[in-house]
């Protein structure tokens, strides 16, 4: 997350650590001895864990909850620890409701997260923080082609476009980068 | 000890609705890079998420942004989908049903009618897929000038994204503040 969102949550709560779910989410165990070092008996009013979430997730065909969420929540109940400890910064709009069917609804008021769903400024990888892109003029002379596609890792709405593209002969049309890396 | 379940980490995220069919044959082994992006022919040059290359942005009228996931149930959006609003660009989003509504929330503007947006409310990822294809097929047929002129016909709208995602990091922040002022 970029330094301003971070130090923006410090003037407010205490942050107890920052975790990163990409580096859990094939392993909750290590989350669980992450907590561990800093578990608190008690926990002060402001103190908080802030958890980044912004890698895609796996649902289970007609389950509205992902599996990185249900560990999430069966982790922080074995180790009880109170989800309502933790700020959960995500890119995906409205996630705060998986946890509401995992959380009994008698302790939603003290067990669910605080969760930022809609700041796209507060991932680095945004680089809204630093840009390194100038203010340019729009103009229309260099236009060469019609579009542009850049296709990183191998998922299949990208392998279908990209075979839309060649079915079609688009190329001189579609400026293209396929980075297919047989992840899909 | 609690119960959790995981995937394997090579399960493609989501993709269970492979109903393609001979849409999706295996392009992994074949690889085409435009010389317009890479400068050569089938090179190796990174775009990465801070690489936003303005030089040739200059030279296309649409980014056809084909964000990390597309049959999710959220409209997740990346940094993919910052670059043709930073570099004054229309685009057409490969992603999860209601991107567009998403980002015109954070008072972003959208191309249409130029660009028939009606894919982004079908929440069905065939149907999406099928509907972002036709309009793509529509969009190429059209003269490169008709795509020129459109980035001319839309400089207000390109211009008041620039500045609004410009403006975004202050705006999320107020908003985070007073939300952490109540706690």
């Amino acid at each position: 997350m970029n330094k301003n969102f971070i130090n923006t949550l410090r003037e407010y709560i205490n942050i107890i650590d920052i975790i990163d779910i990409l580096h859990f989410d094939q392993d909750f165990d290590k989350l669980m001895d992450q907590l561990l070092k800093t578990k608190k008996e008690v926990y002060a009013p402001k103190d908080f864990y802030v958890i980044k979430h912004y890698d895609p997730q796996y649902y289970l065909p007609h389950c509205k909850y992902s599996l990185t969420t249900f560990n999430l929540v069966q982790t922080f109940q074995e180790i009880d620890i109170s989800l309502g400890r933790t700020i959960i910064v995500t890119n995906n709009p409205g996630y705060l409701d998986e946890f509401k069917l995992l959380i009994p609804d008698r302790l939603h008021q003290y067990d669910l997260p605080i969760v930022f769903d809609n700041c796209i400024s507060a991932f680095d990888n945004n680089h809204l923080d630093n840009p390194k892109w100038n203010n340019i003029a729009i103009n229309n002379d260099k236009i060469e082609k019609h579009a542009l596609t850049m296709m990183g890792s191998g998922r299949v709405h990208r392998n279908t476009l990209y075979n839309h593209i060649k079915k079609h002969n688009y190329f001189d049309k579609i400026a293209t980068a396929n980075r297919v890396n047989n992840e899909s | 000890m609690k119960v959790r379940i995981y995937t394997n980490t090579a399960t493609p995220i989501n993709e269970n609705w492979n109903q393609f069919g001979k849409l999706i044959s295996n392009p992994s082994k074949e690889s085409f890079k435009d010389p317009l992006i890479t400068g050569k022919p089938n090179g190796h040059h990174k775009i990465g998420a801070g690489d936003y290359q303005q030089d040739f942005y200059q030279k296309i009228g649409i980014d056809i942004v084909t964000e990390t996931v597309f049959s999710y149930p959220y409209p997740a959006t990346t940094e993919k989908i910052l670059r043709p609003i930073i570099n004054k660009r229309m685009f057409l989003v490969v992603g999860s049903a209601n991107t567009l509504k998403f980002l015109k929330t954070k008072g972003l503007q959208t191309f249409s009618p130029f660009i028939n947006e009606t894919y982004d409310s079908i929440t069905n990822p065939v149907n999406r897929m099928e509907a972002i294809l036709a309009e793509i097929d529509r969009l190429v047929t059209l003269p490169l000038d008709a795509i020129r002129n459109a980035v001319l016909q839309y400089t207000n709208v390109l211009e008041s994204n620039f500045t609004t995602v410009t403006n975004l990091e202050k705006i999320e922040l107020q908003k985070v503040k007073e939300r952490l002022s109540t706690i």
